[in-house]
């Protein structure tokens, strides 16, 4: 959601979804109109949500058997959509990452990308691409390739284990299995880097400290 | 599911009562004479 | 983040009053609330405020709603229209923030809870696997198109987008896969009940299915449940009335008379009594036998005539034996004997009044003989006929068990030939080879 300032009194107009173009100010009852670059479309294309996660900063929790808090925050953005990628530091000093799409959540850690390698990954490393439902096997698990996307990234926050370069952009395929594993495998101008992980519901991680949205009745985890 | 299970029950309930009413009366649709059944059958030989 | 926005207020061109929306129906206008005029539809700001409105306006869940479902609350934040070239059908986008997104799929008035799985399903022997449950092919080789959209949705939905999809069954529920050259989901599909969706959102009741209407690929068949229900009570009333057919129906107290009938001589009338029916109504039963019946027949009218009020109970019996020889050696044809069964005598005394006549088959040339004393032929009367009855108080009735049996079976009879009608229309859409016994198993398998 999205408050804004009424042009005409001031007041807060709050606009719930990023979709209504209009909303009538409690105060002065001018109808304020939003205006996103996409209005034209509107019946054509969907709108974008706006950038809301429960997940925030600071936002704590268990995975992979450790406790953990989110420091940091990349926001990828592909043609016609965004996600994010929480950064969570372990309890045991390490770093691994909650990717937040669609609604759902994959927990990763890097893995070194050596050899032998899924035939599809040297393939993706050398530039070829690949097809969604190709198979491959990475340490000894059948994947699929579920999503390959060309992404540029948005905006980062909190503490990162890099700089992020302006106009970073990067290559990110996708991959799970049918026990709910998943890997995530992302190549740029300098390198490539493979994760491994599974997908988690919020309940899964009991988190404690997420972020409360105005409307929204927070469920009771942990 | 249920009510359509009960009316089903009432139906058959009904049919064994039919039955009943009709044993103890000693009457059937199908029964040879009677008050009832007064029209006869065909008269004469039946077979070449 | 959402696209940058300009926002901006919106006042009367003509005298920079407060402008307030009219909604009429699906017209939605925009009218100065001080001067009164209609703002011009071409204003820019205009069209995007009543193309909004028009649109939400149409809609059965507007946009913004929120509904309770399965203990989750969520909103519907966008729509959309797909078509697959055979159907069209609506998806509501519903989200939570901190639950994510679930699908509303509404087809023919009937309402899926769709979530998007984690998981790739398995396949095994034909059939894709999802946490136990097996779901069988039902449509392949499908395209679908977005045809309109309205709102707020994880990704910039266009009109026009277009995915390959792969659908498969178990009854109530949908196992869908979608895939375009950059993604590939699998999304698990559940039929809701009327009562569940209504509570959730104030949508219109699904329709009943009647025969001519055709069921959506996963609808489950509402007779199934119903006939598995009614087999007990079925099973459990044939045997009431097989115990009530054994139980009633005893013959008592058989009394027999009997007289010869000389046959092509005149009719015998006999009166037998006294027959009594001590209470209530009963049923007789008069066995006619002619045991040296050759050759002929006799025609056997009975009557109960109630001593008091001379009303009459009638029936007729025809006992007949014919035999002779041809090529295929000898035959024989006709029954000696017949059982009458005489329904409902009031209580009261009777006289049994049978009327019996002989015939002998053949002309009178081949029962006559020379007399030679009277110097021509003459007919020869044929030995006489036995007519001997046995009448008996009570009568069995088999015909009131058949009758009896074919009501109880007619109901869930009735209810087998809806559902095969049902399952005939359903799996008629179904893609690929024709369905077989084991689409008719599947279909019979609880939700």
């Amino acid at each position: 959601m999205q408050t804004v300032a009424c042009p005409q009194c001031g007041a807060d107009v709050l606009f719930r979804s990023p979709a209504l173009p209009v909303r009538v100010c409690g105060y002065c009852h001018a109808l304020v109109v939003r205006r996103a670059q996409g209005a034209q479309a509107m019946g054509e294309a969907a709108v974008l949500p706006f950038d809301i996660s429960p997940i925030q900063i600071g936002t704590m929790g268990h995975c992979f058997g450790l406790d953990f808090e989110i420091i940091g925050r990349v926001r990828w953005s592909w043609e016609d959509g965004a996600w994010n990628e929480w950064l969570m530091l372990m309890a045991d000093g390490d770093h691994a990452w909650l990717g937040e799409a669609m609604g759902q959540f994959m927990a990763l850690r890097e893995v070194e990308l050596k050899n032998p390698m899924a035939k599809v990954l040297r393939r993706l490393a050398n530039g070829t691409t690949v097809v969604p439902g190709e198979k491959a096997t990475i340490s000894g698990h059948d994947y699929v390739v579920t999503d390959i996307r060309t992404v540029t990234c948005l905006a980062c926050e909190g503490e990162l284990p890099f700089t992020a370069p302006s106009g970073w952009e990067a290559l990110s395929v996708d991959f799970r299995n049918k026990d709910g594993w998943c890997a995530s495998f992302q190549k740029d101008r300098r390198e490539a880097s493979l994760y491994l992980g599974h997908y988690v519901t919020l309940a899964d991680l009991s988190p404690r400290n997420l972020r409360t949205l105005p409307g929204w009745t927070m469920p009771a985890y942990g | 599911m249920k009510s359509s299970s009960f009316l089903y029950a009432l139906w058959c309930l009904g049919v064994i009562g039919l039955y009943l009413t009709a044993a103890s009366q000693g009457y059937s649709p199908f029964a040879d004479g009677g008050r009832a059944a007064a029209v006869h059958g065909t008269y004469g030989p039946t077979h070449k | 983040m959402a696209e940058e926005a300009t926002v901006r207020t919106l006042a009367c061109p003509a005298c920079g009053g407060t402008v307030a929306i009219r909604a009429a129906g699906y017209t939605v206008t925009l009218a100065c609330e001080y001067c009164g005029s209609l703002i011009d539809v071409a204003h820019p700001d205009a069209r995007l405020i009543t193309r909004y409105a028009e649109a939400q306006a149409s809609l059965t869940i507007p946009l913004g709603t929120r509904g309770s479902l399965r203990g989750v609350e969520w909103e519907a934040i966008g729509w959309l229209e797909r078509t697959d070239g055979w159907a069209a059908w609506e998806e509501y986008l519903l989200f939570n923030p901190y639950h994510g997104y679930r699908w509303l799929i509404a087809q023919d008035g009937q309402w899926s809870l769709g979530t998007m799985l984690t998981a790739t399903p398995r396949y095994d022997g034909g059939e894709m696997i999802v946490d136990g449950r097996s779901y069988s092919s039902f449509y392949h080789d499908n395209r679908a198109r977005v045809t309109r959209v309205v709102g707020e949705f994880y990704w910039r939905v266009k009109v026009g987008e277009e995915v390959r999809s792969r659908d498969y069954v178990r009854p109530g529920f949908m196992l869908s896969l979608e895939e375009d050259d950059r993604e590939q989901s699998w999304t698990l599909s559940e039929l809701l009940l009327a009562h569940e969706i209504r509570q959730a959102f104030d949508v219109p009741y699904p329709p009943r299915w009647w025969p001519g209407m055709t069921p959506l690929a996963h609808q489950p068949s509402p007779y199934v449940q119903r006939i598995r229900s009614w087999v007990p009570i079925g099973a459990i009333t044939i045997v009431a009335l097989l115990v009530l057919l054994t139980l009633f129906g005893r013959t008592m107290q058989p009394q027999t008379f009997g007289f010869p009938v000389t046959p092509d001589g005149a009719s015998v009338s006999q009166s037998f009594g006294p027959i009594t029916v001590p209470v209530g109504r009963q049923a007789m039963t008069v066995e006619t036998l002619t045991s040296n019946v050759e050759q002929g027949w006799v025609d056997i009218d009975i009557a109960f005539v109630n001593r008091k009020t001379q009303e009459s109970y009638e029936a007729y019996a025809l006992n007949e034996h014919y035999s002779g020889y041809d090529s295929d050696g000898g035959w024989s044809e006709g029954s000696r004997s017949q059982t009458l069964k005489v329904a409902s005598l009031p209580a009261g005394t009777y006289d049994l009044v049978v009327d019996a006549q002989a015939h002998h088959w053949g002309s009178s040339a081949d029962s006559s003989s020379w007399n030679p004393i009277a110097g021509r032929y003459e007919t020869v009367s044929q030995p006489p006929v036995d007519v001997s009855l046995t009448v008996a108080r009570g009568a069995r009735f088999l015909s009131n068990f058949w009758l009896a049996l074919l009501l109880v079976l007619v109901p869930p009879l009735l209810m087998l030939v809806l559902h095969i009608l049902f399952e005939n229309a359903r799996l008629a859409q179904k893609d690929g080879p024709d369905p077989d016994a084991s689409d008719w198993i599947r279909g019979m398998a609880n939700p």
